[in-house]
């Protein structure tokens, strides 16, 4: 019967209850929402790159390497000597080594020239490599491999012919047509929107280009896959050690290289780096939506305050029945309770909705954590401990007032 | 028998009532007149034990309720007492059968006295001349209509002591002859105790005793 009245009172004063479960909705909304972007960012980052011992640029800041080889955010890096890459790949310590060139652009993706090595090495999450939706590893000279993003943006299919564009400039390497060879499965990495081509072509299709200007010097492409082409410059390299305790003296030996000025980077350290330095972020955004949830507790404790000289003949006809504090207390938790619990399923609806959309270019968690539940429980005790504050007035009131409220 | 000795009321250090002696007797009719602003609610709120004397002692059926906590006397209010005021009697959303009931929802000495509730809630409305239908809103019906649900959720369940605050000042006299005529069968039927508090000296007639309540409260205002 209690449960009837607080249903039927707030059936009553349907507005301010929606408005009430609206706002908590949207705090709920974005706090889970946050929350689960967060994780799903935070698992991306630190997946995005394992069994990779060492990435090795030029450049002096770990991150800045990082960030440019492996998730393609920054403004390039400094090249390498192609020479120093041979050496390096030539170390005992190296069991494996895969050369990255960055820099050019396709139809707006960023292209890697590598070779095929680096659908050998290349490792993701849990230690997976890249896998082929559908085509296979660099065979041809002229083969693209695109990532799965690449390949749905573009509607490019398996055998369809490509041109590429030089930097990222407008000029078309009009005479090269590329033909997709590969298409990558999504990976949830940054190699879903990129796209790869063999280094030697790379270089090949440059050797067109001089300083950046375009020199009608035609090569055909017969000719260039017979002619042996040694890439110049690259921008990085990924090296697989035979043994981890070389990490460290690897590392020393790279960074004190005195042909050129290099930087070997330990992913798994840079990672937690550029992980610290998100957390920051992550902790703000977490306190602005508590901050919101605040606020819509607030809502919800100026709306029931506003109701309040309404309630006060009802609360007087209950304690005439003889209707105990208790009784008017459960009346205001059970409201703030329903408030409460209908803005989570709200949030949820609406969370679901538009983690579908998201989805599309993240892949988010539909269902809440324990931790995520434990939250929420958080937020409906704050809930009903805030009614503890109206439903205070309330019975003040209703020791004034007696069993008759005088209007 | 209610017997309320020397009792005294101080709010904000001002002494609202004060009052000597009043013994009332079981299934007496009390009608207990007084002007507005002479402390009747203020009295009528000690003797349902919601405010607490300043000083003395009020007994009711040999209960003090000076003696019992404040859950006790909300639950001895609920299982001895039926109220009626002069408006407002109603929760509006609650329908004219829930509010009814909403006495038997804090008392099980009221819901042990019933057997079937609707039955009971049926009888005692046609026994109050009002046909209405029982899932009604108590928002759509009309001040005449909502006091006599008043009185029928007043009297559910047995009550020893009924309490009728100006339950009449909002009627047309018509209503109003009819309505006392009603209450004070039911009243009978079930030998509760009226103890009945109006403004209006003509309703007097009716009544074993009466007394002003000027005449008991030494307070003057």
């Amino acid at each position: 019967m209690i449960f009837r009245l607080t249903y039927k009172s707030i059936f009553n004063r349907k507005t301010t209850f929606l408005l009430s479960v609206f706002s908590i909705a949207i705090s709920v909304f974005l706090l889970l929402g946050i929350e689960r972007m967060v994780k799903s960012a935070n698992t991306h980052f630190l997946n995005t790159i394992n069994e990779t011992d060492m990435i090795v640029g030029a450049s002096n800041g770990s991150l800045d390497i990082l960030l440019n080889l492996i998730f393609h955010i920054g403004d390039g890096l400094s090249e390498i000597e192609y020479s120093s890459y041979e050496k390096i790949s030539h170390f005992d310590e190296v069991a494996w080594s895969v050369p990255l060139a960055i820099g050019d652009s396709f139809e707006g993706f960023d292209v890697v020239s590598t070779n095929s090595d680096f659908f050998k090495y290349y490792k993701y999450s849990s230690k997976k490599l890249l896998a082929f939706e559908s085509g296979g590893n660099f065979e041809g000279f002229y083969d693209l491999i695109l990532g799965a993003n690449v390949a749905k943006k573009l509607n490019l299919k398996l055998g369809d012919k490509a041109y590429l564009s030089h930097g990222s400039s407008k000029h078309i390497h009009k005479n090269r047509a590329f033909k997709v060879s590969g298409i990558l499965k999504k990976s949830a990495t940054p190699n879903d929107d990129l796209v790869f081509m063999q280094l030697v072509t790379d270089e090949a299709i440059h050797m067109e280009w001089q300083s950046g200007h375009f020199i009608d010097m035609y090569i055909s492409n017969e000719e260039l896959s017979y002619m042996h082409i040694i890439p110049k410059h690259i921008s990085g390299i990924l090296l697989g050690l035979k043994n981890k305790i070389q990490i460290l003296g690897m590392q020393e030996k790279i960074n004190h290289d005195k042909e050129e000025n290099l930087k070997a980077v330990i992913p798994a350290k840079a990672l937690s780096k550029l992980y610290k330095l998100m957390e920051n972020f992550q902790d703000v955004l977490l306190l602005i939506s508590s901050m919101v949830f605040v606020g819509a507790i607030f809502t919800m404790l100026s709306s029931m305050f506003a109701t309040l000289g309404e309630k006060r003949r009802e609360i007087a006809i209950l304690r005439s029945l003889g209707a105990s504090v208790r009784v008017i207390f459960t009346l205001f938790a059970m409201e703030s309770f329903l408030i409460v619990l209908g803005g989570i399923v709200l949030g949820n609806i609406l969370l679901s909705i538009g983690l579908f959309f998201a989805n599309h270019f993240l892949s988010v968690n539909y269902l809440p954590d324990l931790q995520e539940v434990l939250m929420l429980f958080v937020m409906i005790i704050i809930a009903v401990v805030a009614s503890i504050i109206p439903a205070i007035s309330s019975y003040q009131y209703s020791l004034q007032d007696g069993l008759m409220v005088k209007s | 028998m209610i017997h309320i000795a020397s009792c005294k009321f101080k709010y904000d250090k001002e002494i609202v009532v004060d009052m000597n002696s009043l013994k009332i007797q079981e299934g007496e009719h009390l009608f207990l007149h007084g002007k507005s602003g002479t402390g009747k609610s203020t009295f009528l709120n000690l003797l349902c034990g919601v405010l607490e004397p300043t000083s003395g002692e009020i007994e009711v059926f040999k209960t003090k309720l000076g003696l019992l906590s404040h859950a006790q006397k909300d639950k001895f209010r609920a299982d001895n007492y039926g109220t009626i005021f002069q408006q407002f009697n109603l929760l509006p959303y609650l329908s004219v059968e829930e509010n009814i009931a909403l006495a038997c929802e804090f008392s099980k000495l009221k819901t042990s006295q019933v057997k079937n509730i609707k039955q009971e809630i049926a009888s005692l409305l046609e026994a109050l001349e009002l046909s209405v239908d029982l899932k009604t809103s108590a928002m759509y019906l009309s001040v005449g209509q909502q006091q006599r649900v008043a009185v029928a959720r007043a009297l559910i369940g047995k009550p020893k002591i009924i309490i009728a605050d100006e339950p009449t000042s909002a009627l047309d006299s018509d209503t109003k002859e009819r309505f006392m005529q009603l209450l004070f069968r039911q009243v009978e039927a079930q030998n509760s105790t009226l103890i009945f508090v109006s403004h209006d000296k003509s309703l007097a007639s009716n009544f074993g005793r009466v007394i002003d309540f000027s005449d008991i409260n030494k307070v003057k205002r």
